[in-house]
């Protein structure tokens, strides 16, 4: 039944590329957007509405995106899923494990442009990197792979930390293997990495009630639940030391991040996006890794905190909030 | 405390020694004493329980009629709020709030002589600044002179702040970066050119020119740039000058009655720009109201929305907390004005005098010299966002938004990064609209 169906779609849509390159399509590109975000401006949805303008392509001429934002929910990911493949869009772009997961089982012939992917292998998303093979490559944030560098850097900010706190949703496999990783470091940086995986909001509110004076907090990079939120609050409340994988949460007050730019992996994606509008298969696009990785620093936040930032860490610093 | 000094003084006089060395007739006087001390306590402490209940008056001056009587209004009922809210929680130093406030009919003179009565006639302890920056303007003379410190929640023109004053703040973003986020979005979008019109008063004045100076520093150039009369209810000839000009982005440094009219010019006339934005006024609810479809792709800045509390930036950080109490904020005021739209210029006036207020907490009195001085270096987040000024009082914390009309809302489109909505842009000629 779907072998047809994947045929039709991809004579379609080569077709419609052969007549119609950016500038002349005689309708435009229709692609749909799936992002775990409160509102459309997620900074990688906005990334690639940038990195297409950038590639030549006129929004509303040659593209038009049908953004849903799902606030942290699995369940809204899979509706909208659902909804774009049934308005057949010619292509999906996601932000994240969840919104990434829920287009992969909703459609397995329109194209998927992942972002925010912490290891597209271990999710399944893709067989191997290099040769993703169905329709679906993207952008890794290496996130965990990124994550011991991370704890080892907040352990730098913080030299006194005893104890990290983790919290993550216990139903995200990249979060989960976030915390692989921290177990394999944290003894070697002398620190105890206290992780609590949640299900629901209860066992959050629980888990954030647990944060003692001189801890230090972990941030996810799943947004299920709003646990970042919950996460970057406390910190702000309990004036605790924190880092994140992203640096909007820095430009905001978090004391700390390290890993991909949200924005840069849609800008990235969006070269990806006009190679597969423009004939070429996901199946034969390797998935690639984050190019943008960076540490981001808030020198208020830790004035606040009254913990002085190491100057190697300065010098490093790719964008430091005053 | 200077009866129980007294006291003490006469006894060391009367008695060489202790109390068990006094004669009895030093007793009999002591008794007297302490009887004649007692009296004196109890009337010090009835006339300081008296004082104590005496209100901490505040007075100001806004426009309740004249063409500035709608954005006073809005002010005033800011003020309102916020000295209701203070008193329901048992005042500052212990004393209620009194607000004294009068009608200057939007004429700069009225508010003059209003200030100099509330100073020295009714000697209010402390005053609030009024609405509109040519008002505030006047004003700041008679308090710098009389050295009352003035929070100015209804000015926006730097050159106020530029006089070597140093008894009034700012609380609005400067006039000169209005029309920021027009800018930004037109530079974006490749425009070319712009005409810029303004009331030829200080505010208005301040945004134009801060305006064409953005527009200069992004490229694009300046096709025309002309002042209109206060209180002009024509712009034909203008619009007819703009129409020549054929720019691609039409800034309109206005109040509110202006905006509408040459919205609606703009309109009968048959001119369209790809942008076309007001200054104040086109915030309000009536704007959309009056104007329906014209309204419509229409940008406006503000100094503040009732949404910014729900908006994350980049879709995932909440940035309420950079505006603490504004939910609270706006669920009184529709409480207690249940028919009055929630405005910018309310805003301001409920956290202008939350920063009056706190300021006389921090200090612990009426002193105005000291509330001038902790106003003068507060650093601190407000409904109405953050409050922080340079050594001028010019405000250097806050930051504008850009919305626009879409569907008869309010969209906030700038800065891109809280902005839930995108701009519809270019605006459609007239002949393709509703």
């Amino acid at each position: 039944m779907r072998r047809p169906c994947v045929t039709l779609h991809w004579v379609a849509l080569v077709a419609a590329i052969a007549l119609a390159p950016w500038g002349i399509a005689a309708s435009p590109y229709q692609v749909g957007v799936i992002t775990e975000a409160w509102a459309a401006n997620h900074p990688a949805v906005e990334g690639l509405k940038q990195g297409l303008q950038e590639l030549g392509a006129v929004e509303g001429r040659d593209i038009v995106y049908d953004v849903h934002f799902t606030r942290g929910n699995p369940e809204a990911a899979a509706t909208a899923a659902d909804t774009l493949v049934k308005a057949r869009v010619n292509l999906i772009f996601t932000s994240g494990e969840a919104a990434t997961l829920a287009a992969k089982k909703a459609t397995q012939s329109i194209p998927i442009v992942f972002t925010l992917a912490g290891d597209p292998v271990s999710l399944s998303i893709v067989k191997t990197t290099a040769h993703p093979g169905g329709n679906l490559t993207g952008i890794s944030s290496r996130t965990a792979e990124l994550a011991s560098k991370r704890l080892e850097m907040l352990k730098t900010l913080a030299p006194g930390t005893r104890r990290v706190r983790y919290v993550y949703h216990a139903g995200d496999v990249t979060d989960s293997a976030v915390f692989g990783e921290l177990s394999g470091i944290a003894s070697k940086l002398g620190v105890e990495v206290a992780a609590k995986a949640v299900n629901d909001a209860a066992q959050l509110a629980q888990a954030m009630q647990e944060i003692r004076p001189g801890d230090a907090l972990f941030a996810p990079s799943s947004n299920t639940l709003d646990i970042p939120v919950a996460v970057h609050q406390a910190a702000l409340a309990l004036h605790v030391p924190v880092i994140f994988p992203t640096a909007i949460w820095v430009s905001h007050g978090a004391l700390a991040s390290y890993g991909s730019d949200l924005r840069a992996e849609g800008v990235q994606a969006a070269r990806l996006v006009a190679k597969i509008l423009r004939g070429a298969k996901p199946a034969d696009i390797p998935v690639e890794g984050a190019e943008q990785i960076g540490l981001a620093l808030n020198l208020k936040a830790a004035a606040l905190l009254g913990t002085p930032i190491p100057r190697k860490l300065l010098f490093r610093a790719n964008a430091v909030y005053r | 405390m200077y009866v129980e000094d007294n006291d003490d003084h006469t006894e060391g006089d009367g008695a060489e020694g202790g109390a068990m060395n006094q004669p009895i007739g030093a007793s009999r006087r002591g008794s007297r004493s302490l009887a004649f001390r007692s009296v004196i306590v109890l009337l010090a402490a009835l006339a300081g329980t008296a004082h104590s209940q005496a209100p901490v008056r505040i007075g100001a001056s806004l426009s309740q009629t004249g063409s500035y009587a709608a954005l006073g209004q809005n002010q005033l009922r800011g003020y309102q709020l916020c000295v209701k809210q203070a008193n329901e929680k048992g005042g500052v130093l212990g004393r209620k709030l009194e607000l004294i406030s009068e009608d200057d009919q939007s004429q700069t003179s009225v508010a003059v002589a209003i200030y100099e009565k509330l100073i020295t006639q009714t000697k209010v302890d402390l005053i609030l600044g009024p609405y509109s920056s040519p008002i505030t303007e006047a004003v700041a003379d008679v308090t710098e002179k009389h050295r009352f410190p003035m929070v100015a929640p209804g000015a926006a023109a730097t050159s106020i702040f530029k006089k070597g004053r140093r008894q009034v703040f700012m609380v609005y973003s400067p006039a000169e970066v209005y029309l920021e986020g027009l800018i930004d979005l037109a530079a974006k979008r490749g425009l070319k050119t712009i005409a810029i019109v303004y009331e030829d008063t200080i505010f208005p004045k301040a945004i134009a020119q801060g305006t064409a100076d953005l527009a200069k520093a992004r490229g694009l150039q300046v096709t025309l740039m002309e002042a209109y009369a206060k209180g002009s209810s024509e712009f034909g000839g203008l619009m007819g000058r703009v129409r020549a000009a054929n720019p691609d982005v039409l800034a309109a440094a206005t109040y509110y009655e202006e905006s509408m009219l040459i919205a609606r010019q703009l309109r009968e006339l048959n001119i369209s720009a790809k942008v076309f934005g007001v200054t104040v006024g086109g915030d309000l609810p009536k704007f959309q109201s009056s104007l329906g479809s014209t309204a419509e792709f229409v940008y406006g800045a503000s100094q503040w929305e009732g949404e910014l509390v729900t908006l994350r930036a980049g879709g995932l950080v909440p940035i309420a907390r950079q505006y603490p109490g504004a939910a609270e904020f706006a669920a009184a005021h529709a409480k207690e004005f249940p028919d009055a739209g929630l405005s910018y210029h309310t805003a301001s006036g409920f956290s202008g005098c939350g920063i009056l207020l706190e300021a006389i907490r921090r200090v612990g009195s009426l002193s105005k010299e000291k509330i001038r001085d902790v106003i003068a270096a507060l650093d601190v987040p407000t409904a109405f966002g953050p409050f922080k000024v340079d050594q001028d009082g010019l405000q250097v914390g806050h930051k504008m938004v850009l919305f626009q009309w879409q569907d008869g809302r309010k969209v906030i489109v700038w800065p891109e990064d809280i902005a839930p909505g995108r701009p519809r842009f270019p605006t459609p000629p007239w002949s393709q609209r509703k």
